[in-house]
């Protein structure tokens, strides 16, 4: 294991910046694109735009058996919808953690620093278990 | 010059908008087209970014009450819009962070790692809470703000709190750093202590980010600073970068339920990130407390009104 002991960063931050700094720019284009696709009724949304005031005050559940918004990873299948087109560059910007975590590990593991592998597998555990949708609560 | 126009502008914005949106909030026959709420919402997420960052808070923090009280939108949608809110400023200020080495990646990852944690069963206990009653998570949340603005009154951050070295976890993650201290050019040497207690704090800052959508930077902060004993500036910049972490957890669960409605979030971020931009070219010009006390003013009112709200008055 290669000697980290003195005062010093992990030289892993700037290649994590650079990550960010392009996904981030990246999920932000896609979002405003579909947005506006959903905007300008360019893509049909599930709850056309005059019907909308009268659904974002219901309860999720109510909501979601009114309008048929997908949940979980349906959302892939209905991107043509206005309304869930956004939501793709709203994975982008989920996802910008998940892969620089993926290159931390690699990293991590190539210097031999096991305390910070294991946080970043354990991260990354973390997160791919909230993205899966598998964790259910019963009402 | 022109930023005394800007100033001016905002301020008229502010006070032309803000009326609106209290009487509207409390009259339930406000009578709106479709773009009516989205446009003040991306207004109003402006004025957040501005003032948040004059005051050194995050965004979420000030947005989830403020909507959930003033806006009709159901607590639901707001708290996922929140954490998008807090993602996306996070994103946005991490990479400047990271390369000035004024964030931690060091200190993040173990801090975020207990929070996302927490913050997955936060998310699924705040959605949970909401479907057996709103008013369960409402109340709550006043009270939290409450207990926040206390919090902001009293909590004094220490600028280089002295470290007693030799924890053990803090060598075993090698939790230390160097960073420039602009004013000076000095090279600032700094570690940590009682990471253990640290860790637990981030237990309770987890939990309130799942619950609530709250970026709870001002209590990272607290924990890191006056805790950890990290100098105020690392603190700072580490709470900013790490929230990118925890709310990327949560975040994924509010996506997966279906609690992410495009037409909230994308003017909200939209709005809090040219907001934010605006803001930190004020900075210089304003002095920070007036400001820190005029949004510590807001966050009691926003929570008053969300506790009001839950007992239905």
């Amino acid at each position: 294991m290669e000697n980290t002991s003195a005062f010093e960063n992990a030289s892993e931050q700037q290649i994590y910046a650079r990550i960010v700094y392009h996904m981030n720019h990246l999920g932000l284009f896609v979002l405003v694109v579909g947005f506006a696709l959903y905007l300008t009724g360019m893509l049909t949304p599930h709850v056309p735009l005059k019907d909308l005031p009268q659904y974002w005050s219901l309860p999720l559940d109510q909501y979601l058996a009114k309008t048929g918004a997908p949940t979980g990873w349906q959302w892939i299948s209905e991107l043509g919808y206005g309304d869930v087109a956004p939501l793709l560059g709203v994975a982008v910007l989920a996802s910008i953690t998940l892969v620089c975590y993926l290159v931390l590990f690699f990293k991590f593991l190539q210097r031999g620093i096991k305390p910070l592998v294991v946080i970043t597998v354990i991260e990354l555990f973390l997160m791919l278990l909230s993205a899966s949708n598998l964790i259910q609560i019963a009402h | 010059m022109k930023q005394n126009i800007l100033c001016k502008l905002i301020l008229s914005l502010t006070i032309f908008l803000l009326p609106s949106i209290l009487l509207a909030g409390t009259s339930a026959e406000f009578i709106m087209p479709w773009w009516g709420w989205p446009t003040i919402l991306f207004f109003t997420t402006f004025l957040i970014g501005i003032f948040g960052v004059m005051a050194g808070i995050g965004g979420g923090v000030l947005f989830v009450p403020l909507a959930t009280s003033f806006f009709p939108f159901h607590i639901d949608f707001v708290r996922g819009t929140g954490l998008f809110i807090a993602l996306g400023s996070s994103l946005a200020a991490a990479p400047h962070l990271l390369e000035k080495n004024l964030a931690s990646l060091k200190l993040a990852m173990p801090s975020a790692l207990v929070a996302s944690a927490f913050a997955i069963i936060g998310a699924f206990l705040g959605l949970w809470l909401s479907a057996l009653n709103p008013a369960y998570i409402q109340g709550s949340l006043g009270v939290t703000i409450i207990a926040i603005v206390f919090i902001m009154l009293f909590a004094k951050n220490s600028e280089n709190p002295s470290v007693t070295p030799g924890n053990y976890l803090t060598q075993l993650l090698q939790i230390n750093g160097i960073y420039t201290e602009e004013t000076t050019g000095k090279e600032i040497r700094w570690t940590v202590h009682n990471t253990t207690k640290g860790m637990l704090g981030f237990v309770i800052v987890g939990l309130l980010a799942g619950i609530f959508g709250l970026g709870a930077g001002w209590a990272n902060v607290a924990i890191l600073n006056l805790v950890m004993g990290a100098p105020v500036k690392v603190a700072v910049a580490t709470s900013s970068f790490a929230l990118s972490i925890t709310d990327s957890t949560a975040a994924w669960i509010y996506m997966n339920k279906g609690a992410v409605l495009p037409m909230l979030t994308v003017p909200s971020m939209v709005g809090i990130m040219l907001g934010a931009k605006i803001g930190s070219k004020l900075l210089p010009k304003v002095k920070p407390s007036v400001i820190r006390n005029m949004v510590i003013g807001v966050l009691f009112f926003a929570g008053v009104r969300s506790l009001m709200k839950a007992f239905g008055i």
